[in-house]
């Protein structure tokens, strides 16, 4: 139904109070980030304060930012770079090379999807205990690295590629993973993408496992350190928003680049929830 | 040719199939063994049979968990549902502007939910932004994080605004799928706007609908890192949803076994939704 200007002017008007409402939190953390405390608690809400870079250089002089940005790189880039490998392979199996035991699979790959980690992360701090990983890198990044929902996607993906093409190349006596590589890759590469932002930002966001997983500072992620940070005694809210604007700025940048692919993944991830 | 190429279906599922079956087949298979013991790992397991499922009735922590979580949920989950849905109605017909408004309307779903739960501690202080906008409207100032009566609204509060931004891109997606002819139709039997909503517009919907109650609940009964930071499941428990109580009985006073029970209940609540998510997408695939 064509709506009236009117209309239309007023469907705009609210719209645009809410994108208000949704943006005035980030604002404000980021307009707190140049405070001092006085100003944050006191001042004016958006006026940008006269502590300049200081929050941010008293909390990098606190506590070791730069190592948690790390060590939240490294998880998140293991995690995607398992997903996509291990993934692609899985998915061209269950979408191409299709068998009884492919299919029984296939259902147990859509429940492990369903599992709730955090209904199991106490035998699975007990495993990775017993395998000695507790408090190390491999401990924090392998047990939660295949995204399965990665699979999902990219089944999908690969289910769509006409039979044809995969013919043609077996005619020409490839073998499966050149398949995959010369043939599944290039076509369904805007997927993988999808898939490579969706688990980059669980990754991110991960917080129960490594929480429980880790000990020592050093292997602590960004989201660890940041809410180490807030629980230290003296320290000042201001710094603890330069903090939570330095969380987000990886994130910022990878939206800016990837936004078609941020908001497709958040449209994917809900077949997995 | 044929046994060449199940022979690379096993091949390439082996890496799938092996992190699958030890990180995530077995934990859940051992959280119910765990779960028919007492356990603190100092001395060996202790088998008690039911008696950790049995004592969840008289256990009024967890009694007090299960209701902290169901009242979180619920009421995080009704009002964005109704807020999302119209917000991407909104967008759907904005016009040229629509892709703008999608982009800041998404946006708090950029930031890491840590970075999140730091701001909105802050917004909430009794000093915070919060408190100084109800000064303005001539209100007092309210304990938000510190008085149990008004911790899981906070939290509840702070959800929309979180949730929100994250639905209505599901839920636009959904709206730009729907079919042009009922629409049309509608307006040649000069269906009103509120008709049209009711009856046209809301029925299409409906697999869409379905979908985000299901994700929503299921998203929120794993809620952790806003309680966690913003309370700790305190004031006096007001705020303790089954995950915080899992995390704390387990890694704080080592009750193993308890926690594992807690464990296959909110287990059983997520796949029982879960199940109900399948079957919702299997019906709208036959649609």
């Amino acid at each position: 139904m064509p709506d009236s200007p009117r209309i239309r002017l007023a469907t705009n008007v609210l719209l645009a109070l809410y994108a208000v409402v949704a943006l005035l939190p980030i604002a404000w953390m980021i307009a707190s980030s140049f405070k001092t405390d006085r100003e944050l608690l006191d001042g004016p809400l958006f006026a940008l304060g006269d502590a300049g870079f200081a929050n941010y250089v008293k909390a990098f002089a606190a506590r070791p930012f730069v190592l948690y940005l790390f060590n939240s790189i490294f998880a998140a880039l293991v995690s995607v770079a398992i997903t996509l490998v291990v993934g692609v392979c899985a998915a061209y199996a269950f979408a191409k090379l299709r068998n009884a035991w492919t299919e029984i699979l296939w259902y147990a790959i859509l429940a492990s999807i369903m599992i709730p980690l955090e209904a199991i992360v106490i035998p699975l701090f007990l495993e990775v205990h017993s395998f000695g990983w507790q408090d190390t890198y491999a401990g924090i990044v392998i047990p939660t690295a295949l995204n399965a929902a990665g699979i999902f996607i990219l089944r999908q993906a690969i289910h769509a590629i006409p039979e044809e093409l995969f013919d043609a190349s077996r005619m020409d006596g490839a073998s499966e993973p050149t398949i995959i590589w010369r043939v599944v890759v290039p076509i369904i590469r805007s997927n993988l993408m999808v898939v490579a932002v969706l688990t980059f930002s669980f990754s991110w966001n991960s917080y129960l496992w490594p929480l429980i997983v880790t000990t020592s500072d050093e292997l602590r992620t960004l989201p660890l350190g940041m809410a180490a940070f807030q629980m230290t005694l003296n320290t000042r809210y201001s710094e603890i928003m330069a903090v939570s604007v330095f969380g987000t700025v990886p994130m910022a940048l990878l939206f800016a680049f990837f936004q078609r692919y941020f908001i497709q993944s958040s449209i994917s991830s809900a077949v997995k929830g | 040719m044929e046994g060449m190429r199940q022979r690379w279906a096993f091949y390439l599922l082996l890496p799938t199939v092996l992190l699958l079956a030890i990180f995530q087949l077995y934990p859940v298979l051992y959280a119910f063994y765990i779960s028919f013991h007492t356990y603190d790992m100092m001395s060996p397991p202790v088998f008690v049979g039911l008696g950790n499922y049995l004592r969840l009735f008289s256990d009024t922590q967890f009694l007090n968990s299960l209701w902290v979580t169901f009242f979180y949920v619920f009421w995080t989950i009704v009002p964005v549902i109704i807020l999302s849905f119209f917000l991407a109605l909104a967008i759907s017909r904005a016009g040229s502007l629509g892709g703008v408004w999608r982009l800041l309307i998404y946006l708090p779903s950029v930031l890491p939910f840590v970075s999140v739960a730091l701001v909105w501690k802050l917004l909430y202080n009794q000093r915070g932004p919060v408190n100084d906008i109800l000064g303005e409207l001539g209100m007092q100032a309210i304990p938000w994080l510190t008085n149990s009566t008004w911790a899981p609204w906070a939290l509840i509060g702070m959800s929309w605004w979180h949730a929100t931004s994250y639905y209505t891109i599901i839920f636009l997606a959904g709206f730009l799928f729907l079919p042009k002819d009922p629409f049309e139709a509608a307006i040649i039997d000069g269906a009103s706007r509120w008709q049209t909503l009711r009856l046209v517009t809301i029925p299409l919907m409906k697999p869409t609908i379905a979908l985000v109650v299901v994700l929503a609940t299921v998203n929120g009964l794993k809620a952790f890192v806003f309680q966690q930071v913003l309370t700790d499941g305190g004031p006096a428990n007001a705020t303790q949803i089954l995950t915080i109580l899992i995390y704390k009985s387990a890694f704080g006073y080592m009750e193993m076994g308890r926690a594992s029970t807690y464990s296959i209940v909110l287990f059983t609540l997520v796949m029982l939704i879960s199940l109900i998510q399948i079957w919702l997408i299997q019906e709208r695939r036959n649609a």
